[in-house]
């Protein structure tokens, strides 16, 4: 039970630490709201280079939100295995133990 | 029902665990198991790679037995563990269902006497310093535990239903069930409530350090901060080169954040700063009250994800303006520059700016031409920026208030200065982290009685601050005098030598002052049995501590004509009571008859005031208002104030304590009734009322600030027996002057009734008298000397017959 909930903060904090809620929800907004402004009158050269400015922004933030939001699903992911990994060896622990000790002994002796 | 023996049973493996090894050094046997583990398995590697595996099969034994030890240590850690932290969230406030049951602590004070409760509480480890910190004394406590009383045992403590068990509740259970025990706290002169501060202190001081060792818990792991939060903000370059972040504030954290105070406060900066536009916050409060800790508490709760929805991911950043004034040198590009910060935060969009003394920010910006409210206004209705300002109370009420429109951009939160019971709990905190450094140990009441002196008796400052200065003070001082344990008289004692009032438990010398105070005042005083009487009574019965403590010390209105004792009396008050005559403060009143009366006494935004000064120059002492009728209404009501709360604002804003002050106001008003009263030979105690009333009648002053002094004392005409007393004590005066120019002088006794009675004047009391000493004896020695007729060392004899009926009617 104890387990369970050690386990559920890490998860937590794994989410809290690469801010995936954050992340998911600006996944597509410009990097650092670095943006070209759209000029007072119409110009297409203005026009033209709000448009690309917003575009490669769009990308690159699109890029690093990627990257850390991929690292924090697999270590999400990580953590949901070792809990599960954890709680099997837990479970097994005095098995192991006793195979352990069994074993250096035996080396020992031998 | 579950008792409280059944559920500590539970516990009963954990702590015979814990009794075998504690956790301190099963702590230490792990980290060497895993460090032995990690060396074996390395030399079985190297040894295997590099020797020709020579020693590879014993060390690989040896890594592995190791291990299995190490795992072991493992699953007895974590056994440990689940009982030791077991109900702390629900001790905490952290748990979300309400749960039963007892504690970890609980269990490990009872196991070992489980017939007698109060016994195993006692001598288990928490139990006697929680004692130790109420002041108990430690033979009572032995005396208790020997004799014979009714024993509660762990079958007969009832659990409460929704509720842990902890300590506390343990505590409060034998302080309510044992009578012997509550008997014995009382003769040991602990009460009830030192006993409960003191659990609460020793116990909650556990509960957070087992918070604090509890790493995996979700409140420990969120104190991380986070990576990608503020992506999708822009960026701040100028906002970065002249704030920094607010984590890094070197902040001496005081204000409690678990508190409700501080916890309605911290909502309400939430809800300020989550409206959609005029989001920003005004602080007020004197400094030294926690307004930084607040700010910086909701941050927290921000980084958390605790704050409210609409400012999560936002960033608090101090803004530098030491650094923004001295890296710009005009006007132009200053202005630039606050422009630049404010558009910049309004690009990020998360920016939350912090500026520390807003109207110090906006002065400074007005001495190089800048009006900062018209500058910054726009941005302050912006929906994207907001900006949290704090300042004192005192420029906010002469400075900002003044600047109209501006101060209504902000939400004002006003955060009061602690009460007593958070300062103590502050104190708390600040006594463990100097206990160690001073080599000394603090009871509760120590604790208590630093909170009360602090705010009672030191004049500067606000509480917490003040109180945890004379914290510091008084540990360095008991670590000079080689005292250990500091209790509350230690703590009164060190407040009395500094500030040089006599505080907290009476002194035997200052025990006999108090009871003889009347013949001490008649040492200086002629006559007036009545008045020095009531006076005495007054300031015994403020000195027990009967009085209330926000009040001056004590406060009388002093009625009678001129020249019958009433400065005098004044005085010797203060010469009794702080030492020295020159300890009482003289105004007078009669200078505040003016138009310009209040200013002259309060002073205005330019100049102090004569009243803040004196106070707060000679913030000890007895202030004389002379003449008190003189003074006009207005100020007739700032002392209604003043004489009713022991404080008053000044002109600037800034709070002045008069609560370590005898205030005296002295009237000649009803002097005429008086001597009336005296000529008709009336009883004059008799009819003070009548006098007082009169008074009242006549319009000299109102009613309510008459009852407001601790009490009116009338000073009765002098006798011609005690103006014969007055004479001797003038002339006293004058033998040890003329002695103190080589002579010696005696008066003759028909010399001095012919003075006394060419002297007397029942209307103007003892002042005619001085200046017919003055005029007749003083002026022939004067001539003897000047004429040559007496030499150094001789004595001067003065008769009836070395006068001519002339130099006699002067």
């Amino acid at each position: 039970m104890e387990l369970f909930s050690i386990w559920k903060n890490c998860l937590w904090f794994v989410g809290h630490f690469f801010s995936l809620r954050q992340l998911a929800g600006s996944w597509f907004a410009p990097w650092k709201r670095t943006t070209e402004g759209r000029g007072e009158k119409w110009n297409l050269e203005d026009l033209a280079g709000y448009i690309i400015i917003n575009i490669i922004s769009r990308i690159v933030g699109t890029v690093i939100r990627t990257i850390i939001l991929f690292l924090g699903i697999v270590s999400l992911l990580a953590t949901v295995l070792i809990g599960v990994l954890v709680y099997i060896f837990w479970l097994l622990t005095p098995f192991v133990l006793i195979g352990l000790l069994g074993f250096g002994l035996m080396l020992l002796i031998a | 029902m579950n008792t409280l023996r059944d559920d500590i049973q539970q516990y009963k493996p954990a702590i015979a665990l814990n009794k075998l090894a504690s956790r301190k050094t099963l702590h230490r046997v792990r980290i060497f198991l895993f460090l032995v583990f990690v060396a074996t398995a390395a030399g079985y590697a190297v040894s295997y790679s590099f020797f020709d595996a020579q020693y590879s099969q014993p060390l690989l034994a040896v890594s592995l037995i190791s291990l299995a030890f190490w795992l072991e240590q493992i699953l007895a850690f974590s056994f440990s563990n689940s009982f030791y932290f077991r109900k702390l969230n629900s001790v905490l406030g952290l748990a979300e269902k309400n749960t039963s049951g007892t504690t970890y602590d609980v269990a490990e004070v009872i196991l070992p006497d489980q017939h007698d409760v109060a016994e195993a509480f006692c001598n288990s480890q928490l139990g006697s310093l929680v004692l130790l910190r109420s002041g108990a004394n430690q033979e009572a406590i032995s005396q208790y535990l020997r004799n014979a009383r009714q024993q509660i045992t762990a079958d007969m403590v009832a659990l409460p239903e929704n509720e842990v068990f902890s300590l506390i509740g343990l505590g409060k259970y034998i302080l309510k069930h044992d009578t012997a025990f509550a008997d014995m706290l009382a003769h040991s002169g602990v009460q009830k409530d030192t006993f409960l501060g003191a659990l609460r202190w020793v116990v909650g001081s556990v509960h957070q350090e087992k918070r604090a060792d509890r790493w995996w818990s979700r409140d420990n792991l969120s104190r991380t901060k986070a990576i990608g939060r503020e992506w999708s903000y822009g960026y701040t370059y100028l906002l970065r080169k002249f704030a920094r972040d607010i984590r890094t504030s070197a902040v001496f954290s005081t204000l409690s954040t678990n508190t409700p105070f501080a916890l309605e406060k911290m909502n309400d900066i939430e809800s300020a700063l989550a409206r959609a536009k005029e989001a920003n916050v005004l602080l007020i409060g004197e400094s030294g009250v926690g307004k930084i800790d607040l700010i910086m508490a909701v941050q927290r709760r921000m980084q958390i994800g605790k704050a409210l929805a609409a400012i999560a991911g936002q960033q608090m950043i101090v803004l530098d303006t030491n650094l923004l004034f001295a890296s710009h040198q005009d006007k132009q590009s200053l202005e630039l520059t606050i422009i630049g910060i404010f558009e910049e935060a309004v690009e990020a969009g998360n920016i939350i700016i912090v500026i520390e003394h807003l109207s110090v920010f906006m002065r400074e910006a007005e001495r190089m031409g800048i009006f900062l409210p018209e500058l910054i206004d726009q941005y302050l209705s912006a929906p994207n920026v907001h900006l949290i300002a704090t300042d004192t109370p005192g420029s906010y009420h002469t400075y900002l208030e003044t600047k109209g429109g501006f101060v209504r951009r902000f939400s004002e939160i006003l955060i009061d200065t602690p009460d007593l019971g958070a300062t103590t709990r502050v104190l708390q905190a600040v006594a463990l982290q100097h206990e160690a450094r001073y080599e000394v140990f603090f009871t509760y009441s120590a604790l208590r009685g630093l909170t009360v002196a602090a705010d009672r008796y030191l004049v500067e400052g606000v509480l917490p601050d003040k109180a945890i200065a004379l914290l510091i003070d008084v540990a360095g001082e008991a670590k000079r005098q080689s005292v250990t344990i500091i209790t509350e008289d230690f703590v009164y004692g060190v407040v009395s030598e500094k500030t040089g009032v006599p505080a907290g438990p009476i002194s035997e010398s200052e025990r006999d002052v108090l009871l003889h105070l009347e013949d001490k005042l008649h040492q200086q005083v002629v006559g007036q049995e009545v008045a020095l009487s009531s006076i005495a009574r007054t300031m015994r019965r403020a000195r027990a501590g009967i009085q209330a403590a926000d009040k001056p010390i004590g406060s009388f209105l002093f009625l009678g004509p001129t020249g019958v004792g009433k400065t005098e009396t004044a005085k010797a008050l203060a010469a009794v009571f702080f030492g020295g005559e020159e300890k009482m403060q003289r105004i007078d009143m009669s200078e505040f008859s003016g138009g310009d009366a209040v200013v002259k006494l309060i002073g205005d935004g330019e100049s102090a005031g004569v009243l803040p000064t004196m106070f707060r120059e000679h913030p000890y002492s007895v202030i004389l208002l002379d003449e008190f009728e003189k003074a006009t209404q207005s100020v007739h009501d700032i002392f209604l104030q003043i004489l009713d709360e022991g404080v008053f604002t000044d002109s600037r804003g800034g709070k002045v304590n008069a609560r370590n002050t005898i205030i005296i106001a002295t009237s000649n008003a009803g002097s005429q009734l008086i001597l009336d009263t005296v000529h008709q030979r009336k009883e004059l105690s008799t009819l003070s009322s009548e006098i007082i009333d009169s008074i009242i009648e006549a319009g000299t002053y109102r009613p309510e600030l008459i009852n407001r002094f601790d009490s009116t004392i009338i000073f009765e005409p002098l006798s011609v027996g005690q103006q014969t007393e007055v004479a001797n004590f003038m002339l006293t005066e004058l033998y040890e002057r003329v002695q103190q120019k080589g002579y010696q002088l005696s008066v003759k006794e028909d010399l001095l009734d012919a003075l006394v009675k060419k002297g007397y004047n029942p209307e103007f009391g003892a002042r005619p008298m001085q200046r017919v000493l003055q005029d007749v004896i003083e002026e022939k020695i004067a001539q003897k000397i000047i004429s040559g007729s007496v030499h150094q060392g001789d004595s001067i004899k003065l008769g009836l017959t070395d006068f001519t009926p002339e130099e006699l009617t002067v």
